[in-house]
């Protein structure tokens, strides 16, 4: 509710004003690519000897940003991202482990403040985004409780003789053999909200490489509002992604005013045919 | 200057906006999680104790995928039935409130799949909602048997009142071991002019009664079994799990393991990865694999006897068997409990201590106003269909009557393990 009344409004007022001036304003397209590490905000505390380990992933992205002046532009950037993270066990069950690697195509529109010289600028974005959760894919370890040993001679405890030795078990792999998978996940319409939206926000530098190409690098870091689970069930732990990119990429800039081109061509033949004058010619 | 100045203003500009960025970011607090620990919540009245209880079944209950219970209704319903518990306190007897709760609990649990389920209160009360609804059931064998006592015949467990089973009336070259310290009775033989070789026992610790039991019978019972099986003149077997109420998986190799000669997939498990009652792990394949000192398995026709008071084991022993080929099961339809079992913190699910009320300084012993009994794993049959609650159906159905066993002048007659001789090649 704050950011639909306070924030928006604002982000509103900044885009309205730099429609207002809107006399210098250029198309630049680009591309942008990445590494990410996402880290799943989720309070496990309650389950035994449990931890969340954030993973890391890519980001490709696209860009088409308007820029409105020499310090404001907008800007957004269709991507793909990763959203990974593994949920382990420690101690006794330490080996237990799920790694879950979410793909995301994700839409952030920005509003872009950029400060500094002609050549070197640093920006800072912030923005929005919408992201649709495509896929998903699990690997990991667990202990499999209908799959007994029978064949480890060296430590078997069903061994037919009496006399076989005691051995305390130091993990609960030695109590069960593990079942090892990886395999694509299949969503269930009951849990699994496969929509997210979220503020995203940047700190980056970029270069004016030519008078049309800016190369830049930047952090960006998006942070989900909405749970990823929907809510099913009185009383629900929720659990958000929050992910930090670091990206580079390249914007190029697309000349809009074909009119004021045809217009250029038009003058600069103008002043051929003054030049030639000048010079005598026929 | 005037560059200066613009220079300034707009690096004012973009701190000020990164300032804003900040403050969303830092301000947009998420409520995480409602953490709750189980087995450590401190509870001082029936209102705590409940949201205890509801608690640690929304999290570790491992059926929620299945159960028809619907969960955030319970809540809605018993919370504030619970809450009037304490308001009532002065009013009625400390029995008369302890009853009701447990009548609350009862119908609370009605429902659940889950038929390992048990709820025991420290109040004495005892909750079996699998058995209870069984009693409801006419066919129920438990009904027609255990009123008049005439199932101690049936079942070898029960040997005692009766000194023999009607089985080991049917067997030849039989070896019966009973160890009484355990109430553990088992019996291995040939049926009678026939080449079949019969195994049955009353629970499944038979690799801790091998290892460890204290009637070196048993121990020689079973090694005839397992001799038996190599032996030629064999034509075919006959398991019968019949009233065997289940016990340890380690027998699941000890056993079966001699039958199979390589791995044998029978179906799957999974259990919980999460807080959420839908957050569940993969389903991990169910196998049971050659005893190492018996690889070379048993090939030829087995059939297996179970009822409706084969529990648990021996229900995946009766699934195992029929994943086998030329196999068949005869009887009726299990009990319908085949989720594994074991300490709930190994599988983020299973039994539990609910509304922890204080400890013996001493002991240490801890006092909770409930334990609750319940599966680990859930079970997938090969075939795909989860038989928790409903019971594995046989291949033949033979039901059995006191009357069809108890015959005039003394005899005494099984149709189940008649129908399974007439199957088997002799």
């Amino acid at each position: 509710m704050f950011i639909r009344k306070r924030i928006l409004p604002h982000l509103g007022f900044f885009v309205m004003l730099s429609f207002s001036i809107h006399s210098k304003a250029q198309l630049y397209v680009g591309a942008e690519v990445g590494g990410n590490q996402n880290y799943l905000i989720k309070n496990v505390s309650s389950l035994n000897a449990t931890e969340i380990v954030p993973k890391n992933g890519i980001t490709l992205a696209a860009i088409v940003q308007y820029k409105f002046n020499d310090w404001f532009s907008v800007e957004a950037t269709p991507q793909f991202i990763q959203k990974n993270y593994q949920i382990q066990r420690t101690g006794y069950y330490t080996g237990v482990y799920q790694r879950t690697d979410n793909n995301y195509l994700q839409l952030p529109v920005s509003a872009k403040f950029s400060f500094g010289t002609k050549k070197w600028k640093g920006f800072v974005d912030l923005g929005v985004y919408a992201a649709y959760w495509v896929s998903s894919h699990i690997k990991g370890k667990i202990p499999n409780i209908l799959d007994q040993s029978a064949y480890n001679q060296a430590y078997n405890p069903y061994v037919d003789a009496p006399t076989s030795p005691v051995v305390m078990s130091e993990t609960i792999f030695d109590d069960y053999n593990p079942y090892t998978f990886s395999q694509k996940y299949q969503f269930d319409k009951i849990k699994d909200r496969r929509y997210e939206l979220g503020l995203s926000a940047g700190l980056g530098v970029s270069y004016e490489a030519t008078p049309k190409i800016t190369v830049f690098a930047e952090f960006k870091y998006s942070d989900a509002l909405t749970d990823q689970q929907k809510k099913y069930q009185y009383i629900q732990d929720a659990q958000y992604n929050e992910t930090g990119s670091f990206l580079v990429g390249f914007t190029r800039k697309i000349h809009l005013h074909c009119k004021k081109k045809v217009s250029k061509e038009v003058e600069s033949k103008k002043v051929k045919v003054k030049s030639q004058k000048d010079t005598g010619l026929k | 200057m005037t560059h200066i100045s613009n220079y300034i203003l707009k690096l004012t500009k973009s701190l000020g906006v990164l300032m804003a960025v900040l403050i969303i970011f830092t301000s947009c607090h998420k409520e995480v999680s409602p953490t709750h620990q189980v087995g450590t919540t401190y509870t001082v009245n029936y209102a705590q104790v409940f949201e205890d209880f509801w608690n640690t079944m929304n999290k570790t209950y491992v059926f929620w995928s299945i159960d028809k219970t619907d969960w955030n209704k319970v809540h809605t319903d018993f919370a504030p039935a619970f809450a009037k518990l304490d308001y009532e306190v002065g009013y009625y007897t400390s029995d008369q409130i302890s009853l009701k709760a447990a009548r609350l609990f009862k119908q609370i649990v009605d429902g659940l799949v889950d038929s390992h389920y048990t709820l025991s209160l420290i109040t004495g009360y005892g909750i079996d909602p699998a058995l209870d609804r069984k009693w409801e059931n006419p066919a129920f064998i438990g009904n027609m048997f255990m009123q008049n006592g005439a199932i101690t015949a049936l079942y070898p467990d029960q040997v005692n009142y009766y000194n023999v089973t009607v089985d080991s009336l049917y067997l030849t070259n039989k070896v019966i071991g009973y160890d009484t310290l355990n109430s553990f009775y088992t019996i291995s033989g040939i049926v009678k002019n026939t080449n079949i070789l019969y195994f049955s026992f009353s629970s499944f610790s038979l690799l801790s009664q091998y290892q460890n039991g204290t009637n070196p019978k048993v121990k020689a019972a079973i090694d005839n079994f397992f001799t038996q099986l190599t032996n030629p003149k064999v034509t075919s077997l006959i398991i019968d799990v019949r009233g065997n109420g289940g016990g340890s998986i380690a027998d699941l190799n000890f056993l079966l393991g001699r039958l199979v000669s390589e791995p044998l997939k029978i179906g799957y498990t999974r259990s919980k990865s999460g807080t959420g009652r839908l957050d569940y792990t993969p389903w991990a394949d169910a196998i049971v694999k050659p005893w190492y000192a018996f690889p070379s398995g048993f090939s030829k026709p087995i059939a297996v006897l179970a009822d409706g008071l084969s529990v648990s084991m021996s229900e995946l022993t009766t699934m195992t068997i029929k994943a086998l080929p030329n196999t068949i099961f005869v009887g009726d339809t299990t009990w319908g409990a085949n989720g594994p079992l074991t300490q709930n913190t190994d599988f983020n699910a299973g039994s539990f201590n609910f509304g922890y009320i204080g400890s013996n300084i001493q002991s240490g012993y801890n006092y909770y106003y409930g334990s609750v009994y319940t599966s680990s794993c859930m079970f997938k049959y090969k075939d795909n269909k989860i038989y928790e609650g409903q019971g594995f159906p046989p291949d033949y159905v033979v039901k059995v009557t006191p009357d069809q066993i108890f015959l005039p002048n003394d005899v005494v007659d099984d149709p189940q393990l008649n129908k399974a001789i007439s199957l088997l090649p002799k």
